[in-house]
């Protein structure tokens, strides 16, 4: 059989180096696709959610096992010492029933201060999706994550997706049941943001650095006024996050002794590496619960 | 079919340990199955099937990854490619070569990754943070290589129906 192929290709140059030539074929190929693809941003097509949409059942399958293995161990195996442990909380119970009559005082304040603000109601209102997160980047030059939410969902190309913590990113390619979520860490993400306390303006650039020091000021004025510590904010603006929302806080400001800029870091409020669930912001929510805002303003 | 089954084993593995390093992983420290199998591949000097294996796993890590088509195919097919050219005619039949050899190839695929981006892609940070995972990926990778190997062997058994006519043939 061997022989016969070898027959029909000849025993000339390209019969000779065949496979070389093959896999030379195989490498130069690819590399052509990644020059002509590699400043243009795009959605999945076709044959990226075939692969997506067959690696979920695979991946739900390993995290299901998982966490059935955890819950099982949660809830039989380190049930030891259960009864000390009920006498602990029934005084915890005696006591947080105290504080919680003083905790109501505080969230009637805080309901009205929401209704002041009146966007996070409008946009608990909106379409808000819960998505599991199912899947890192591999690589740590691209910052992202994949959720088990996709077009059939609702979700769409830009969303903004959010954790209890603060934002996380914002959807960067589609399937069927699934999305990947490009992270504000990443180094192509860049965020309009403000200070809460000094309300200048500026943007953030994921820097595509360390886990939890992850974004970068840029163009940020001499005469700006940022301090350490300093809340970070998104501003609103290009209406992919909401205005108001958590980005992070100020780490470290350095100032040079010349040049139009100071340079800023921020640490974001998210921790990349535990996210489990989070929420995206469907169509038509950042910019209703832009408007609700305005009118609460009025 | 050789190395269809290379490619469902890579897949299937990738995303096993993606999915359970996502839930119990330590800082974006990952062993990178797909390295190990074209590292095997590598070792069994089938030019043919190695190049068919990164090229399809590098799409699907691709995918995954969010990076631009191409760029991971490229990458982890100069890292198969120079795997089997590095070893020349030597036959890597010890565990423990086979699990440095994946340690390796883990650096040096993220290192032509981090190259192909550099070169001509946007922004590429090799940070101090890419850098720090580096070296305990590749060894968590080599640690996985290393207990790997003989399912390796016992599934390169499964496949290979030509075995005989491969370790006759002309090369």
């Amino acid at each position: 059989m061997k022989h016969d192929r070898k027959a029909l290709l000849g025993t000339g140059l390209f019969g000779r180096y065949r496979d070389i030539f093959i896999a030379f074929l195989l490498l130069i190929l690819p590399f052509l696709f990644y020059l002509s693809n590699v400043k243009a941003q795009r959605d999945h097509h076709f044959f990226d959610r075939i692969v997506v949409w067959v690696s979920y059942p695979v991946q739900w399958g390993v995290l299901t096992g998982l966490d059935t293995v955890t819950s099982v161990w949660d809830n039989y195996v380190a049930l030891l010492n259960v009864n000390e442990d009920n006498q602990r909380l029934e005084r915890e119970n005696q006591e947080l029933r105290l504080e919680m009559v003083a905790m109501e005082e505080y969230k009637i304040e805080a309901e009205r201060l929401r209704k002041e603000l009146n966007m996070h109601e409008a946009l608990a209102e909106q379409g808000r999706l819960t998505a599991q997160v199912i899947g890192i980047s591999p690589s740590p030059l691209f910052r992202s994550i994949r959720i088990d939410a996709g077009t059939m969902d609702g979700v769409e190309l830009g969303q903004a997706v959010l954790s209890a913590q603060g934002l996380v990113g914002r959807v960067a390619a589609t399937s069927w049941k699934h999305s990947d979520v490009m992270l504000i860490i990443d180094a192509n993400s860049s965020i309009d943001v403000f200070i809460q306390r000094s309300r200048v303006r500026a943007r953030v650039r994921g820097a595509g650095k360390d886990d939890n020091v992850g974004l970068d000021f840029e163009y940020l004025t001499r005469t700006a006024d940022i301090e350490p510590g300093d809340t970070v904010l998104a501003s609103g603006l290009g209406g992919i996050f909401p205005k108001g929302f958590l980005l992070g806080r100020v780490l470290k400001v350095e100032s040079r002794a010349f040049g139009l800029h100071q340079q800023a870091v921020v640490e974001p409020a998210v921790d990349f590496s535990s996210l489990e669930v989070v929420s995206v912001l469907l169509s038509g929510a950042v910019e209703q619960g832009m408007r609700a805002s305005a009118a609460g303003e009025e | 079919m050789y190395s269809l089954s290379w490619i469902v084993l890579g897949w299937l593995s990738y995303l096993s340990f993606n999915a359970f390093f996502t839930r119990f992983g330590f800082e974006y420290i990952i062993p990178d199955c797909m390295v190990i199998v074209i590292a095997f591949v590598a070792t069994r000097r089938n030019l043919l099937a190695l190049v068919y294996v990164t090229c399809c796993l590098g799409y699907i890590v691709g995918r995954q990854a969010l990076g631009p088509t191409g760029l991971h195919e490229t990458a982890l097919t100069l890292s198969g490619l120079s795997v089997y050219f590095a070893l020349g005619h030597l036959t890597v039949d010890n565990r423990f070569i086979f699990g440095l050899l994946s340690g390796v190839t883990v650096m040096g695929y993220h290192s032509f990754l981090f190259s192909l981006t550099w070169l001509f892609g946007a922004e590429a940070y090799f940070s101090s943070w890419a850098t720090a995972i580096l070296f305990p990926t590749g060894l968590l990778t080599a640690a996985i290589a290393l207990l790997a190997y003989p399912l390796l062997e016992w599934f390169e058994g499964l496949v290979s129906v030509d075995k005989q006519e491969v370790f006759l043939s002309w090369r």
